[in-house]
């Protein structure tokens, strides 16, 4: 083969090369071509970006709680230094996440809808991605953000519902929850007239930051506050455990304005 | 973005050092993300975990396998967590049926955590739209290929096509979402 022709091959071969598609022998080609053909690297650059990129497409799920646990185990005990260090108030949240920001809960405002989406898609097998993807812009044009804060027992905690009056979706960001033990759950109430609506049911297993989707009965604009309890892992039909955040949909004059989330 | 990265780093150099604080907090950063690569690959919630597990054990015992020098850290897990599911596939002689395997899709899915680097998710989404933009064919290959880690030859024994159809197809497809995807890039 010519250095022409090697390279009109080769050339060619990169984009499969990039994503680990070549076969052995296509492999060795590749691979001694481009020590040579500054072309062809700028080539395949190229590609090995767009390859990394195909790692950001897969939905997002979260992994099972237990597997934490299974894998501390299997490295080495801590020692007593660590003990020590831990109880320093090292809360394993301070350096593990960027402070809150708002883009935060805009991409996990996209996120949660295309992620839907995906599922909803393969589900239905119908695609809907572009009205999601519309419905996604809109809620985040005319959505409305409350501050929720911490009780007592999770005073350090807080976050913001992002929600629009009109529609019975809404998004809870929030901060600084306390994990909570095996068999228990946290739970979203949204109270109207002193009846409470079950939103949503979650666990938090360390995470610094957490969003929640939280699907009420009715439009969230007919709720005057919401609250979060700690209760057994599959929900409660009402209220039974401690009240860990509280916060108020519905400010006097109506509903609030703060700031818009956009 | 950079933030992340130089967090990642320290992270790491304390892991070093027997740290199991900055690994846990390198796991609660990165769990869900490994993860959800993981399971895409392996169609298989138990198969993807031992996964997991795998990937994190090799960051705890083998840190240095890492060069920062070669792009972010982030990135770089997912791709060896990419590899190690192909490879377990692999392994259990799995890889054709998970490929058949279009429906095992985790029955609860309500809350997604954002953990770290969401404007790459952000972007993962856009491109996902791409692919999905593909015709079926073509978006087939991609998936096959870059998820079951099927080599050309493999494509064209799974796929019943010839090998030269195979290529071409696969070379195309990817032409396309690269100028899709730049041309996205510069808007
Ligand atoms: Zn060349």
């Amino acid at each position: 083969m010519s250095e022409r022709e090697e390279h009109q091959v080769v050339s060619q071969l990169i984009p499969a090369y990039a994503i680990g598609a070549t076969d052995a022998d296509e492999t060795a080609l590749v691979e001694q071509h481009i020590r040579h053909c500054e072309v062809c690297r700028a080539l395949l650059a190229d590609y090995t970006q767009l390859s990394d990129m195909f790692l950001y497409t897969v939905p997002l799920v979260a992994a099972p709680a237990t597997l934490e646990e299974r894998l501390l185990a299997q490295i080495a005990p801590p020692q007593p230094s660590d003990i020590k260090k831990r109880s320093r108030s090292t809360s394993p949240a301070r350096f593990l996440f960027p402070r809150w920001q708002t883009w935060a809960a805009i991409a996990a405002v996209v996120l949660l809808f295309f992620t839907n989406a995906y599922w909803m898609a393969r589900l239905t097998r119908v695609k809907q991605e572009a009205a999601l993807q519309a419905t996604a812009i809109a809620f985040l044009a005319d959505a409305q953000r409350v501050q929720v804060t911490g009780d007592a027992l999770a005073p350090e905690a807080g976050g913001i519902l992002i929600f629009q009056p009109d529609t019975s979706i809404a998004l809870l960001h929030l901060d600084h929850l306390p994990p909570l033990p095996e068999g228990k759950a946290y739970q979203v109430w949204l109270i109207r007239n002193g009846h409470r609506d079950s939103g949503a049911v979650f666990r938090v297993r360390g995470e610094k930051e957490i969003t929640v989707l939280i699907r009420a009965p009715r439009p969230l604009g007919e709720y005057e506050a919401i609250g979060i309890t700690v209760e057994p892992e599959g929900g409660s039909p009402r209220p039974t455990g401690p009240r860990v955040i509280k916060g108020r949909i519905i400010q006097q004059g109506g509903i609030s304005t703060q700031e818009k989330a956009s | 973005m950079r933030d992340t990265q130089t967090n990642d780093i320290l992270l790491l150099q304390r892991v070093e050092k027997g740290d199991r604080d900055a690994f846990r907090a390198l796991y609660h950063r990165y769990a869900n993300a490994v993860y959800s690569v993981a399971l895409r690959v392996t169609r298989d919630p138990e198969l993807a975990e031992e996964v997991v597990q795998d990937v994190f054990m090799k960051l705890w015992h083998k840190h240095h396998l890492y060069d920062a020098t070669r792009g972010r850290f982030g990135t770089w897990l997912l791709s060896i967590t990419r590899f190690a599911a192909i490879d377990r596939l692999r392994y259990e002689n799995r890889r054709f049926r998970a490929a058949d395997e279009e429906k095992t899709v985790p029955s609860r899915v309500e809350v997604h955590t954002a953990q770290a680097d969401h404007d790459l998710w952000e972007m993962g989404q856009h491109l996902r739209m791409l692919v999905e933009r593909l015709p079926k064919e073509q978006r087939q290959v991609v998936e096959l290929a870059y998820f079951q880690g099927f080599t050309h030859r493999e494509l064209a024994e799974y796929l019943g096509i010839p090998l030269g159809t195979v290529k071409s197809r696969l070379r195309l497809a990817l032409t396309k979402l690269r100028d899709m995807w730049q041309e996205g890039m510069e808007r």
